[in-house]
């Protein structure tokens, strides 16, 4: 047993820790990161954002060679290397870690890589695991202040086969255990439709059961009913309003029983993928010895200025609620640590993104059509169906449609959805425009570059402004 | 065990609760009023949405909430809960389960339960969707450094947006005016003295609704260049009618203003953003203020032109009685036209009451009284009414204003007119 000292203690090593660690020692704090794992950053560079999205390139890679056949450009069938892949994926993530590693040094924060538990207010017990000959070892860890940044984890169903190698989670599905024949994918939310773009094009046979009664639930229909006429095209079935009740893994392939609406009863299929959410971290942390109260859901309830309620004790990231999103967790991450070294800083923004980089993309920010017609507020729309866009056109992309929704009162944006290629990083745009307060008229007289796909954003603005000439004119 | 959630207040957030009806325990039926919010213009109760036993409540009078936010926890006995009718959540949640049981299991062991409490007082200034001003993200942390609050900062950039300029005028007024920094009208501020010399004083803090209506009326009065106009009517048989009928006055009032407002449109408008146009409305709703404990309140009766004068007494008495105990909702302040001030139950002959901007026109009623009126051969004792007209003489002129009250006295002298 040994003991240290610091000013700031991270309990947590993913996005939201190491961007607290680094800003509050660029404020002149000595920090320390726990983090359980032997790399850092956390889910989203080892088991989330990052090997996702290096999956979906090769996955894009496989269906633009497919489709190259509509342009006269046709390549022989492509042989798949799932060990280089891996490799691939591997070596992104170690480009990233590493880097993460020496920025910890070049700022002097120092990692303590050991499962972090509180046992009161002021200090952390971290138990590191031996090295070589040397047994485990706890070191007692006291702080002036502690960011908790411990993230989350997929949720378990418990009435489902455990340890069943052909069950996977979202952590086990991105290390391609294998390529199956049919796989069902439980959960049609972000991650689970991801994964099923990854599988599908490796050439996996893929049915979505979804519970509520669209895929992505959060988004407005108009936008995920082109994702999600897409993806009835590809894949063998996606069952919405639908719940598994049961899995049988006794025979050679998985029975899944299902009920809903239009669902058959059963299916028999080789692998699955639960995708059915996640849930914090929080019941790991020795949160009892803090008196801390997390909500019903076990996150860590907190204030604009990320502070729990217990002096000296902030949260962050996915273990404070939702959205789980990395960029969120990032944002809070800076806002803790300024606070922390005295600054007047407060998490405010107006909306947090939201995408799927599934194929066709499907991002959305500020409020969809729903939740405005939900709280009755009165708007104005502009939708901009690609079909009419020279660029998505060209690149053979005229499934998708940009919107954008005005405030009737004060003329300001309050949402935008869009669906189609790099949705993603369209909607960057959109939520400049409404942390900076804009109206329909300044994004449509803000010149977009012809053509782009971007373009579609200004002329759904067009629309709502009256000023549109790229689509049937409305004789006023 | 059902969550109690903030409902949504009409587009308002972080509203302060300045009274609770209930405590840990109470039984209350559905819609028994829990607590009351007060917000710019209104106090509103929040009725349970369920009845039963209240078993938690997260919140106490001076706690700030908004929308969403859980407040308590009711125990709805078990033939009341509203069976999940989705079934597949409940499938859901029953899946769940153990997860979250583990996770309910270290809430339980908590010692002392604790919120995160907005402990500081440096705001920290969201801005929210419908809000009239826009702080872009730079500005709301500038703002946070200089500990303003950005809800009481007026914007002067394009699209009301709000600059650092702003903020740094907002402090320098404040400096100035040695009070809160109000906003910039160019005109020297009143230096305070020191009153203490003169005797004991004792500072009370003004209430919201004052505070903030004593800022609209300052608007309206730097902004628009007043006239008001005086006339009388002889109501005695009104006062006969209304007797016999169990009616009051001002409910005829109303109605003759509606009846002289359609024919005088101009005395139902509002003057366009720079003073080029004039948006007449098509509608008549008529603001009536009422004198609260609080402060003054205006609840607005919609289309009057429309309603018998029995359907207005109703609603006049109606909204009174709810402005008194400041129970009005946010609609029931939207979308006057014109507004009228009576002071007929208490004393005076007359006075000069200030446009309710963005309106066109206010009217004022004194005091009826008996006079003695020559009628060309002998005085009668009459029953005359004093009333005044304070009017935005940009959009009005002075002979429209003797032909607009002398037309409405004409109405109240012989309601019948009315009707034609
Ligand atoms: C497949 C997948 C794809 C995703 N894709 C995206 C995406 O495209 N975009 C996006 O924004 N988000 C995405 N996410 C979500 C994103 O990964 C998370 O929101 C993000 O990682 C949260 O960051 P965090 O810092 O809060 O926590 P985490 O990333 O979960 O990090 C928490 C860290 O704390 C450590 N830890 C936990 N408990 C302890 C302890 N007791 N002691 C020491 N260390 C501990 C963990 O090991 C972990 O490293 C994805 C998630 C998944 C699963």
């Amino acid at each position: 047993m040994s003991s240290m000292k610091t000013e700031v203690a991270i309990l947590g090593g993913g996005p939201g820790g190491y961007t607290a660690a680094f800003r509050a020692a660029d404020l002149g704090k000595k920090v320390v990161i726990i983090e359980k794992e032997d790399q850092l950053g956390g889910v989203c560079l080892n088991v989330g954002c990052i090997p996702s999205k290096t999956f979906l390139h090769g996955a894009e890679i496989l269906r633009n060679a497919k489709e190259g056949e509509d342009l006269g450009i046709q390549f022989s069938k492509p042989v798949i290397n799932i060990k280089k892949m891996l490799t691939h994926k591997e070596s992104v993530v170690l480009k990233l870690t590493n880097g993460l590693k020496s920025l910890c040094k070049l700022r002097n924060v120092q990692v303590l890589h050991g499962e972090g538990k509180f046992i009161d207010t002021k200090h952390i017990t971290v138990t590191v695991p031996g090295k070589g000959d040397d047994g485990e070892q706890d070191i007692i860890v006291e702080f002036d202040d502690c960011i908790i940044a411990a993230g989350s984890r997929p949720v378990v169903i418990p009435s489902f086969p455990v340890a069943d190698p052909r069950i996977w989670d979202s952590t086990r599905a991105l290390e391609l255990p294998e390529i199956p024949k049919s796989l069902l994918i439980i959960g049609g939310g972000i991650i689970g439709l991801e994964m099923g773009a990854v599988y599908h094009e490796l050439g996996s046979e893929i049915t979505v059961v979804e519970m509520a009664d669209q895929i992505i639930p959060g988004a407005d229909e108009d936008l995920v009913g082109i994702l999600s006429n897409t993806i009835k095209d590809r894949y063998k079935a996606v069952y919405t309003s639908t719940a598994v009740t049961h899995i049988d893994n006794s025979g050679k392939q998985l029975k899944v029983y299902l009920k809903g609406e239009n669902s058959p009863e059963s299916l028999a299929v080789d692998s699955i993928l639960v995708a059915v959410g996640r849930v914090p971290n929080s019941n790991k942390i020795g949160i009892e010895n803090t008196g801390l109260k997390t909500d019903e859901r076990g996150f860590i309830p907190v204030n604009s200025r990320q502070e729990t309620g217990i002096p000296g004790i902030f949260a962050i990231g996915d273990i404070c609620g939702n959205p789980m999103l990395a960029h969120k967790a990032t944002h809070q991450g800076k806002v803790a640590a300024e606070v922390i070294s005295g600054q007047k800083s407060a998490f405010t923004p107006m909306t947090i993104p939201s995408v799927a980089y599934t194929d066709p993309q499907l991002a959305w920010m500020g409020l969809t059509e729903r939740e405005a017609k939900y709280t009755g507020i009165e708007y104005n729309i502009g939708k901009f169906p690609w079909t009419a866009s020279g660029r998505a056109l060209s690149e053979s992309s005229t499934n998708g449609l940009s919107k954008a929704l005005f405030d009737k009162n004060t003329k300001r944006i309050i949402g935008a959805g869009i669906v189609g290629k790099n949705a993603g990083e369209l909607l960057a745009e959109a939520v400049l425009a409404m942390e900076l307060g804009a109206d329909a008229e300044d994004i449509s007289k803000t010149i977009h570059a012809h053509p782009t796909l971007s373009e579609t954003i200004g002329l759904a603005s067009e629309i709502v402004d009256g000023s549109i000439t790229d689509l049937p004119g409305q004789i006023k | 065990m059902e969550k109690i959630l903030v409902p949504d207040l009409g587009g308002f957030d972080k509203i302060e609760i300045i009274e609770m009806f209930v405590s840990e325990g109470d039984t209350v039926k559905k819609e028994t009023s829990l607590f009351s919010l007060e917000s710019d213009k209104a106090v509103m109760d929040i009725p349970s949405p369920f009845a039963g036993v209240l078993k938690k409540l997260l919140v106490s009078a001076g706690d700030k909430v908004s929308p969403g936010d859980i407040i308590g926890e009711i125990e709805v006995p078990e033939s009341d809960t509203v069976k999940t009718t989705d079934e597949k959540k409940s499938v859901l949640e029953q899946k769940k389960e153990p997860e979250e049981i583990a996770v309910k299991k270290t809430t339980e062991v908590q010692v002392s339960p604790t919120t995160p409490k907005d402990v500081h007082i440096i705001p920290d200034n969201f801005q929210s969707r419908d809000a009239v001003f826009h702080a872009s993200p730079s500005v709301r942390q500038y703002a946070r450094d200089l500990e303003i609050d950005l809800s009481r900062v007026v914007g002067t950039g394009p699209k009301n947006r709000i600059s650092k300029e702003d903020l740094k005028n907002y402090i320098k007024e404040g400096l100035n005016s040695g009070g809160g920094g109000r906003i910039s009208s160019g005109i020297p501020t009143i230096p305070l003295e020191d009153f203490s010399i003169f005797g004991r004083v004792e500072v009370i803090e003004l209430t919201r609704i004052k505070r903030i209506t004593g800022e609209r009326l300052s608007a309206a009065w730097l902004n628009i260049p007043h006239v008001t106009q005086f006339d009388e009517a002889d109501i005695s048989d009104l006062e006969a009618f209304r007797k016999e009928q169990n009616m009051n006055v001002l409910s005829f009032i109303i109605k003759a203003s509606a009846a002289a407002l359609k024919k005088f449109i101009y005395f139902n408008s509002s003057l366009g953003e720079k003073g080029e146009n004039l948006v007449l409305k098509d509608y008549i709703n008529i603001g009536i203020a009422v004198d609260t404990e609080k402060g003054l309140v205006v609840p607005v009766i919609k289309d009057v032109d429309k309603k018998q004068v029995s359907v207005i007494m109703e609603e006049l008495k109606e909204k009174s009685d709810l402005a008194r105990k400041g129970r009005l909702k946010p609609e029931d302040f939207q979308g006057g036209s014109f507004t009228i001030s009576s002071l007929g139950g208490i004393s005076g002959t007359g006075f000069t009451p200030i446009v309710n901007a963005p309106q066109a026109a206010i009217l004022g009623v004194s005091r009826s009284a008996m006079k003695p009126v020559w009628n060309g051969t002998e005085f009668k004792p009459r029953l005359i009414l004093p009333f005044s007209v304070s009017y935005d003489h940009r959009i009005i002129d002075g002979a429209e204003a003797a032909r607009f009250t002398r037309y409405l006295g004409s109405l109240l002298e012989d309601m019948r007119r009315v009707i034609l």
